[in-house]
């Protein structure tokens, strides 16, 4: 039981009849990186402000570390936040807003343990800078030691990263995930920015309008999406409804696709699967090819279909015919 | 907690309106003490008929009026030259908002001062003059408070257009500021209305306005009936102006008050 | 277009300087005079100007108990609901003081309270209340949510979150509330004349005293004098504060 730092079950939370969370349940393991993963929206602030205690659910129960959180105010849960814009207090300075928690435990040795938190996050000699002076990795970096010197069993992270630039964020990523390892922390973080998720965390639960669609790790959510959401979310792809009878799924506008399905589905191809002038294919038109330095995107028209490929071997130019061919093992079946 | 904090806002409010409401209702009370015996509108035709009330009247309604006048032009000149940036500027906005921060009795004293010394001796002329400058600081906040939502670059727009300074000035910044203007004639007009201390230091005894003259009876006879009626149709006429002022723009109405 | 700026500039500088600056001079000159310096050290003065500075600090400190928790409420309703609350708190601050003073007084005279100073002090706690709401509701109504909650987020009790943030950061506005109340009490003059009917005597009904009655302008212009420091001094304080907080 206890090996769980959060388990939520069957939360319902809605605000004047919209359902923000409707039907949550999930677990995550002690010391685990577990990320909510959706689009703006999609309640993923709410089941997080919900374990935080900002709000409280209308149904279900949340637990942390096996005890049931029914009003339990949030300054007596276990868990620490860092919030989206940072919220860190303007009349204290960057060790003000650190030892802020400390000096409400009236923990011992505070001042020791505001230096090492800070040190831990590169923060070493901030203690007297105010926190207005400080440029937005920095804040980020202050509010993240303050929620985690006193040690909480959970840190919760709101979109901590969505205010940063790219090249500060992609550094931030690694160091949260170095952090989290040493500080062997159960981190519970809110995103919507796919890369993140899957770079960082060791489960993702992807969110759309208030439910859970898929929970897992992210080469299992990415590679096997279980469903379209899911797989339209978490990275691109080709999309195909059609009816399979066992060996081929017909779509209704006369392609056939080999694929073991049966009955109505819809079937993926990932770009990165879909060879452009490789073999045998469909036969289509580039309408658009889209350098992006690491790879190229190469938009393709077949009939009334949009297909995206992303090919690093192909060498077309907008306007030319090209086939367009993928492995069998490369498609995957999702519910209709 | 918040039902806690929603009780005692109701008190507070109870406390400052309780007084208020209790004299309006015995300034129709039949009787002359404090027990309500019957609806009478006597103390109404009483005091509407006294010459002494109807004087005060008068006087404070000139008073309020001419100073509202002056106030006005030089109000809004100041918060219109208060839009460039001079030497000095700090120390002449500290000089213009001088009149709202410093008390009542200080500005009486000052001015009670000066025309002593002019030889002027007090009159309606003077209280006009002292009501002026307070009221001068008070429409100065007003308008600026409006200016600062309306756009500069609109006048020089327009003048590049082909308008002149004044034509610019006449169609883009007056229209805009109107309603600020209006708004701080009204308040000036209230504050003047109902001022007692400067009016009590620079008008003169022979010049009793309508305060002046609730704080005379009451000084004299305590709690009276007629002070009830009296009191009771200055909090209604300062009523209607401030709701008329309140509605016509958002006003700060953190400005002051006497 | 400067022409247009002196049009605009002098007529009410001048207005002010003659109307303001001149008085100011003439009542600073009367009380540099020995009459003058000798209310200074006369320890009744000296006693009347404590008493006068002890009941405006209690006025004020009433003002700021009471109206902390009204503008906290207010700043927690809905908007339509705020403002017709904050309606409510200024209507009072347009209407007539005095007239609203006699009410005070038609409504506590029955009572028969004894202590006048009390009364004194509660009556200028009712006529500068809004004073004080407003500049709070205004500090308050800024503050941002999220920082109440991070605070409870890291195990603070609403009851500390209340020390510890929201106070800390209204503090502007405390600061605000209070001088904008002390400065008028500590000059008020009709106030305690009406609902102490002249027993209870404050810095004002002192000058008025010296200037109607006991004809000792030197002495009334000192005290003036007293009460104009106080101002500028408070004032500069105020102006100091509003412009390195910027949460007001």
């Amino acid at each position: 039981m206890d090996e769980f730092d959060v388990s939520v079950r069957g939360v319902v939370k809605g605000f004047g009849g919209r359902r923000a969370c409707d039907g949550i349940t999930l677990q995550i393991r002690r010391g685990e990186f577990f990320s909510l993963l959706g689009p703006s929206g999609c309640g993923k602030t709410t089941l997080m402000r919900l374990v935080a205690g900002f709000e409280s659910p209308d149904e279900g129960t949340i637990e942390l570390a096996g005890r049931d959180m029914a009003g339990v105010p949030p300054h007596r849960r276990d868990v620490n936040m860092v919030f989206q814009n940072y919220a860190l207090f303007p009349h204290l300075d960057v060790a003000g807003n650190v030892a802020f928690g400390l000096r409400i435990q009236k923990a011992p040795d505070i001042e020791g343990r505001v230096r090492a938190a800070l040190e831990q996050v590169g923060l070493a000699g901030y203690e007297r800078r105010a926190v207005t002076t400080l440029s937005g990795g920095e804040q980020q970096r202050t509010a993240l030691a303050r929620a985690i010197v006193t040690g909480p069993r959970v840190l919760l992270l709101d979109e901590p990263l969505s205010a940063l630039d790219l090249k500060l964020r992609q550094g931030l990523q690694e160091e949260l995930r170095r952090l989290q390892r040493s500080l062997g922390m159960t981190f519970l973080y809110v995103t919507h920015d796919q890369e993140e998720a899957l770079a960082m965390s060791d489960r993702v639960a992807v969110m759309n309008a208030g439910r859970i669609e898929q929970t897992g790790p992210p080469r299992e959510v990415y590679e096997t999406p279980a469903t379209r959401f899911v797989a339209g979310f978490v990275g691109s792809g080709n999309f195909f409804d059609g009816r399979g009878d066992g060996t081929m799924v017909r779509t209704a506008d006369g392609l056939s696709i080999e694929c073991r399905a049966v009955g109505d589905v819809t079937l993926m191809v990932r770009p990165e699967k879909v060879r452009v002038n490789g073999g045998p294919g469909l036969a289509a038109l580039v309408e658009e090819v889209l350098y992006q330095g690491a790879s190229t995107s190469i938009v393709l028209r077949a009939g009334d279909r949009r297909l995206v490929a992303e090919d690093p071997d192909a060498r077309v130019r907008p306007g030319e015919p090209a086939t367009v061919s993928w492995r069998p093992e490369d498609v995957r079946v999702l519910p209709k | 907690m918040r039902k806690l904090l929603g009780a005692w806002t109701g008190l507070v409010l109870v406390t400052l309106y309780v007084p208020i409401a209790v004299m309006g209702v015995f300034s129709f009370n039949a009787s002359r003490r404090p027990r309500w015996t019957g609806f009478t509108l006597d103390w109404y035709r009483k005091t509407l008929g006294d010459h002494n009330i109807q004087d005060a009247v008068w006087k404070t309604l000139v008073l309020a009026a001419a100073s509202t006048v002056l106030a006005v032009a030089l109000g809004t000149a100041a918060a219109l030259a208060a839009r460039r940036s001079f030497p000095g500027k700090r120390l002449w906005n500290t000089l213009v908002s001088l009149p709202v921060m410093v008390p009542d009795i200080v500005m009486g004293i000052g001015l009670f001062a000066l025309f002593h010394a002019l030889g002027t001796g007090l009159s309606l002329a003077t209280a006009v003059i002292a009501h002026a400058t307070f009221n001068l600081s008070y429409v100065a906040i007003v308008v600026s408070a409006r200016l600062q939502g309306t756009d500069r670059t609109l006048e020089l727009a327009a003048q590049d257009l082909g308008a002149t300074p004044w034509g610019a000035f006449r169609k883009v910044t007056f229209p805009a500021i109107l309603p600020g203007v209006v708004s701080g004639a009204l308040l000036a007009f209230t504050l003047s209305f109902d001022d007692f201390v400067i009016t009590y230091f620079t008008a003169g005894t022979g010049n009793m306005t309508l305060p002046w003259k609730v704080y005379a009876m009451a000084a004299r006879m305590g709690v009276t009936p007629e002070i009830n009626a009296v009191s009771t149709l200055i909090l209604g006429a300062s009523l209607v102006l401030v709701v008329a002022a309140l509605r016509l723009s958002r006003v700060p109405v953190t400005g002051g008050g006497r | 277009m400067r022409r247009r700026f002196l049009a605009l500039f002098l007529p009410p500088t001048l207005w002010l300087a003659a109307f303001m600056l001149v008085p100011t001079a003439l009542v600073a000159a009367a009380a540099f005079s020995p009459d003058g310096f000798a209310t200074l050290k006369d320890p009744l003065t000296l006693r009347m100007l404590g008493r006068s500075t002890w009941i405006a600090l209690a006025a004020t400190a009433l003002c700021l108990a009471a109206g902390y928790p009204v503008a906290y409420f207010i700043a927690g309703c809905s908007p339509g609901r705020r403002n017709l609350l904050l309606f409510l708190v200024v209507l009072p601050f347009w209407t007539n003081l005095l007239v609203r003073t006699y009410a005070l007084m038609f409504v506590l005279r029955p009572l028969e309270i004894e202590s006048k100073v009390s009364l004194v002090v509660f009556a200028l706690f009712h006529g500068y209340l809004p004073f004080m709401v407003l500049p709070l509701y205004a500090s308050i109504e800024k503050l941002p949510r999220r920082l109440l909650e991070a605070s409870q987020d890291l195990g603070a009790s609403p009851a500390a979150t209340f020390w510890k943030v929201t106070v800390p950061l209204t503090m502007p506005g405390i600061a605000a509330g209070c001088i904008l109340v002390f400065i008028p009490v500590l000059g008020a003059f009709a106030i305690p004349e009406v609902i102490s009917g002249g027993t209870v005597q404050l810095i004002g009904n002192q000058i008025d005293l010296h200037f109607g009655t006991t004809n000792t302008p030197a002495a009334g212009a000192m005290l003036t004098l007293v009460l104009m420091a106080a101002t500028l001094l408070l004032t500069g304080l105020y102006f100091r504060s509003r412009k390195t907080e910027g949460l007001v």
